[in-house]
């Protein structure tokens, strides 16, 4: 049994000379790869996107009309921080509530100068833990808040996070459908490519045979090309992928996005963990090959 | 059916059929170790048939093949490239692989046989200057002419010192010079112990050499001569 460097350098002559097929795979394969890693990201990017947007997910709870003072105000903070599933609580005085409306009202903050008195209430604005069941979560502590004694109403959008929900889930579905669909399409595209590679092996893989090499003197050399086919597709891939993201990514940066919410590429062990893969199923595709001529040689 | 280890190549009512004709009829031969024999008779009348059976690259119809007393039939797949590397095979054809140079397409023998790279130099080298084809080395197949393609499938063949050689129309695209030179390594490999055996339709070649005969005709032997 040769040694795995010899079988490497083999492989590697081997590519050397049977450049072009190898080229026209390697382009295949990362353009197949680059297809696939385009809806990862832009998933990762969505459901990032969502998550963050679930997460600043607040209920405001609207106090009575009172004066209130700073000890009434403290025990309506500590009441609403008791509750199950509170992560933060803070106190939105009335005076603040109007300067922020007629900031966001901006040139039509004028209208709010005819008014004789303040209209708006006290608040407290919630926010909820982040996490799994944000949504009934939000209900909850709603509910919860709408029994506290000096709590006139609450609002959480009742009718947005329902559809939210929905919209969320309903989006997990496609992708879980159409990630499986790309997969399958991926693996069956650089399948065929890696075969049609080695078909350009036939004549070569026939005459080993002749002269006496063994299945695994032959196959060895080529498992290793089309790993390292799989795996310089995958590097092709990500590269382009990150150029796509750093174009996107520079103009985007400052726009309206919510809470915590940045674009991201895949971590590093993310993208170590795809190259890994990109190379098993280049392997995958000559290992599909063998199985497939060794059945017909059985017949 | 016994064993005989002064056998080399043994048959046995061997029939090879191609879509119901008769490429090969009920053969009974034996070629005897250290041996040099011709196969002769016209086109079509089974000669390349027969050397494909004895180097193992087609099955066979009806019969029993007994190849340096291994029986092909009932080898496992894993045997099979043991016997092929104590055959050495002159293709008709060639079969040289025109993406690897001339030395890579000689070498590939004793790769698959596991020798070192110093080794493979050493003898690839002997062996291509043997043949006058030392400066050929680097070259594609595709690049040498028909005699000079001829004389690299003769040194992959005798490579690995293989106990048999099987020449189908090794001196088919050769000038009389160059299909001296190709007898002359034949014979000399023969004379180190090696079992020849030679498909030709050349009858000047087969006079001049004055050895075993079999004639085949229309897959069944007619003739043998010479034989000891």
């Amino acid at each position: 049994m040769m040694k795995m460097g010899a079988q490497t350098a083999r492989a590697l002559k081997g590519v050397r000379h049977n450049k072009l097929p190898h080229a026209l795979a390697l382009v295949t394969i990362g353009l197949v790869f680059l297809l696939a890693g385009a809806f990862l990201l832009l998933f990762v990017n969505v459901q990032s996107l969502l998550t963050a947007w679930k997460d600043n997910v607040r209920a405001i709870a609207y106090l009575e009309k009172a004066d209130w003072d700073e000890a009434a105000i403290a025990d309506i903070l500590n009441a609403a921080r008791q509750i199950e599933g509170v992560a933060d609580v803070k106190f939105i005085p009335r005076e603040q509530a109007i300067k922020d409306l007629g900031e966001s009202l901006g040139a039509q903050a004028g209208l709010l100068k005819d008014l004789e008195e303040n209209p708006l209430p006290d608040a407290i604005v919630v926010r909820v833990v982040a996490g799994p069941g944000t949504w009934e979560r939000v209900e909850q502590v709603a509910k919860n808040l709408s029994g506290l004694d000096s709590v006139e109403d609450v609002e959480y959008g009742r009718a947005w996070v329902e559809r939210f929900a929905g919209f969320l889930d309903i989006m997990t579905f496609i992708a879980v459908v159409f990630g499986a669909l790309m997969a399958a399409a991926a693996l069956s595209i650089t399948a065929g490519t890696v075969r049609l590679t080695l078909y350009s092996h036939k004549d070569q893989i026939e005459i080993m045979r002749l002269v006496g090499a063994t299945e695994r003197f032959i196959w060895t050399p080529l498992f290793i090309t089309t790993c390292l086919l799989g795996l310089f597709a995958g590097i092709f891939a990500l590269t382009a992928l990150f150029g796509v993201y750093w174009f996107v990514g520079a103009r985007v940066e400052s726009g309206p996005w919510v809470g915590d919410f940045a674009l991201r590429f895949f971590s590093w062990p993310a993208c170590a963990a795809g190259l890994v893969a990109a190379g098993l199923v280049g392997g995958l595709g000559c290992l599909l090959t063998y199985v497939q001529q060794a059945a017909g040689r059985e017949e | 059916m016994s064993e005989n280890s002064k056998d080399a190549i043994r048959l046995f009512g061997v029939t090879k059929t191609y879509g119901g004709q008769k490429a090969l009829n009920n053969v009974d031969i034996a070629f005897y170790r250290g041996e040099f024999a011709f196969v002769t008779g016209p086109s079509g009348a089974g000669k390349s048939t027969l050397l494909r059976l004895l180097y193992l690259a087609a099955d066979f119809t009806q019969g029993e093949i007994l190849v340096l007393n291994r029986n092909v039939k009932r080898m496992g797949r894993s045997g099979l490239p043991m016997l092929r590397r104590k055959i050495g095979v002159v293709f008709q054809d060639f079969k040289l692989i025109s993406s690897m140079s001339v030395f890579d397409n000689v070498a590939l023998v004793l790769e698959v046989a596991g020798k070192d790279r110093k080794f493979i130099a050493k003898k690839v080298g002997h062996l291509l200057r043997s043949m006058g084809i030392e400066g050929k080395a680097n070259a594609l197949p595709q690049s040498l002419s028909g005699g000079e393609q001829q004389k690299v499938a003769l040194a992959r063949a005798l490579c690995g010192d293989p106990e048999i050689i099987l020449a189908d129309e090794p001196t088919g695209s050769l000038d009389e010079d160059a299909a001296s030179v190709v007898m002359n390594i034949l014979l000399d490999y023969h004379a180190r112990g090696a079992t020849v055996l030679v498909a030709t339709h050349d009858k000047n070649l087969i006079a001049s050499a004055q050895k075993r005969v079999v004639t085949l005709v229309n897959g069944a032997v007619a003739s043998d001569t010479g034989g000891p």
